[in-house]
């Protein structure tokens, strides 16, 4: 069975979650095109694990990294640092690696720290350590500085750190102004919180505070945006900067005590149905979660084969996840620039898992955390100039499906074996993709999907003019 | 990897290069990012392609896809013109380790033609690991089985 994309914003009012929002403000999505309504420069950065070197520990490597990223119009990385010692020596040592690439490209990237260890005294000297760096980014004239968490959380005996006195007073009183946009923990702490929260951890830091993060992942999609949107929205009104998450996939692979969480992001569905909310309330900044976490499936990184650069992502394959990012440059572009782009060119994206969700695999610890719509599906997105027919061949069922201009979703249930895709017009192929296989013979869970992308062209068949001088040069020629 | 620098004069259209580290845009392409290059081609100045209908660009065509060993992250400017290929051109990721992009972009699909003249149905580019960017372009051919683009994703 087909089933055509439908904003889900029935969804988004019937989640518990989501009944706040509804009542207290508009979050459905920009339908119209119309310009932000906010006025603050809209930027879009990428939360980027130091501890992964996506293409090992080089100048070359980042600079890629940098580049990929720019394309997608992305402006900057969060620095995630777990630690700044000389135990973990890697986090010096991949800073001062980025910070080159992006000084020896000249093209502006942005760079911020988003503290991931609690320890005053070497926060403070990574923030100096780079505060006079040409790509570290300053809002307002300061130094912008994020955080994952590491504020106090009584209820969950977590006492935190001194961010006022040792951390951003410290900073502040050797000449280093910190503008901080943390995602702080909410108490008691929930991974989606509400606009009470929002309002809790505003009150209780509002002297530090420039503006607020909401990094909601590990949640149900309306989940995680309605979280967001309350966030914005009570963060925006005490006239604090706001800044969104949005995110392509989650699964906690490596959570194996509490059933290895998977929530179903609906491919470029999900992705459409994120941005679509967000230029609707038009936050200040976004984040995306992540550009390169291989451990929760959160990676927009178009690297092709991650895993191959990591000894300790071997098991399961983490799957390309290319066509999220690609599919996102043009959502960032309309975020950003507060008008709908225009398509002009064809394109085809998919998203999938490459086992059945009940595939049952006994030497592995088993995926239990699977709560409500988790089907067998591709989930295919269409970008077209003009109408064109979608043909899915999937496990050797083929079906066929009219795709408007614009861009179109379609979910088709898959079959184990091999998945082609073909985009037709006017009687000519544009393109055919061959897809990775669905399969039940895997060694290990696999919920990281795959995801990808190809572009095509018009493509027009047996209405060639050619002129009769040239066929004839065609012949002397030959 | 021979990248040649023929004779042929600079086309009469090219893409704003004025702010060329970033967001090229041209007046087709105006209306969102192609994203950011650290090199602007051209397929007849660097590449050799005639486009003029009658001279085969398969190997020119080629070598534009084949430059990404080198050229790892590069925009392709493709004049208006009819570029004749007659055999499938290959890009296939092969590198370890950073793969290339390319976004192959013409000034517009109603003056750019990528003609397949082979002698079966092609396709006329075949991908492997990494599809490119195009836009700009028309693709033709008169036989009717004829597929344009061949795209296997990493398995």
């Amino acid at each position: 069975m087909i089933r055509r994309y439908v904003i889900a914003v029935l969804c988004l009012l019937a989640s518990s979650r989501g009944l706040l929002v509804a009542s207290t403000f508009n979050v459905v999505g920009n339908q119209s095109g119309s310009s932000q309504t906010n006025s603050n420069p809209h930027f879009v950065f990428a939360h980027y694990i130091v501890a992964f070197a996506t293409y090992g520990d080089s100048v070359e490597g980042y600079r890629k990294e940098i580049m990929e990223a720019q394309a997608a119009n992305i402006d900057g990385f969060a620095l995630n640092v777990g630690a700044w010692d000389d135990i973990q020596s890697y986090y010096k040592r991949r800073v001062a690696l980025i910070y080159q690439a992006a000084e020896q490209l000249g093209t502006g990237f942005k760079l911020f720290f988003s503290v991931d260890f609690e320890d005053p005294t070497n926060i403070v000297n990574m923030v100096e350590s780079y505060a006079n760096r040409t790509n570290t980014f300053r809002y307002q004239g300061k130094i912008v500085l994020s955080s994952y968490g590491h504020n106090d959380v009584p209820s969950a005996g977590w006492p935190g750190m001194d961010w006022t006195n040792a951390i951003l007073g410290k900073l502040r009183q050797e000449g280093y102004p910190i503008f901080f946009i943390p995602y702080f923990f909410s108490d008691p702490v929930t991974e989606l919180p509400t606009s009470i929260d929002a309002t809790n951890v505003l009150n209780k830091y509002a002297g530090i505070l420039d503006g607020l993060f909401d990094f909601a992942v590990g949640g149900e999609l309306e989940d995680t945006i309605a979280s967001n949107a309350q966030y914005a929205y009570v963060v925006n009104q005490v006239g604090k900067l706001s800044m969104t998450s949005v995110y392509p996939n989650y699964w906690g692979c490596v959570q194996y005590t509490i059933g290895r969480r998977y929530y179903e992001s609906l491919g470029g569905e999900g992705t459409e149905l994120q941005w679509d909310q967000l230029i609707g309330y038009s936050p200040d900044w976004v984040e995306i979660v992540t550009w390169n976490d291989f451990n929760e499936s959160t990676y927009v990184s178009p690297v092709i084969n991650p895993g191959q650069y990591f000894s300790g992502l071997q098991s399961p394959r983490r799957n390309t996840h290319s066509g999220y990012l690609e599919l996102s440059k043009y959502y960032i572009t309309w975020y950003k620039s507060g008008s709908q782009p225009a398509i002009d060119r064809d394109a085809l994206f998919y998203f999938y898992r490459i086992h059945p969700r009940d595939l049952v695999i006994t030497n592995d610890i088993p995926v239990t955390w699977i709560v409500q719509y988790v089907q067998d599906e591709l989930f295919l997105t269409t970008m077209l100039k003009s109408s064109a027919k979608l043909v899915v061949t999937s496990g050797g069922v083929r079906s066929e499906y009219e795709q408007d201009s614009g861009i179109s979703h379609v979910r088709v249930p898959f079959q184990v074996g091999a998945q082609t895709f073909e985009l037709w017009r006017g009687g000519a192929r544009l393109g055919l993709i061959n897809a990775p296989p669905i399969t039940t013979s895997v060694t290990n869970y696999n919920f990281f999907p795959t995801s990808g992308f190809c572009y095509v062209q018009d493509c027009v068949t047996n209405s060639i003019s050619l002129t009769p001088a040239k066929r004839s040069s065609v012949h002397l020629a030959k | 990897l021979a990248v040649v620098n023929p004779a042929f004069g600079p086309t009469t259209i090219s893409l704003d290069l004025s702010q060329p580290a970033l967001f090229l845009r041209s007046p087709l392409l105006s209306s969102w990012s192609i994203g950011g290059f650290s090199e602007a081609l051209d397929l007849r100045r660097d590449f050799g392609a005639k486009g003029d209908g009658i001279a085969d660009d398969t190997a020119a065509v080629q070598a534009m896809l084949s430059s990404t060993i080198i050229h790892s992250n590069a925009v392709v400017f493709v004049p208006p013109g009819t570029y004749r290929v007659t055999q499938t051109c290959q890009l296939g990721n092969g590198a370890q380790g950073v793969q290339p992009r390319l976004a192959v972009v013409g000034l517009d699909a109603t003056q750019t033609f990528f003609r397949w003249d082979g002698t079966n149905s092609g396709p006329m580019f075949q991908f492997i690991d990494y599809s490119p960017e195009f836009g700009g372009i028309t693709i033709q051919s008169a036989n009717p089985q004829f597929t344009g683009v061949v795209y296997s994703a990493p398995q």
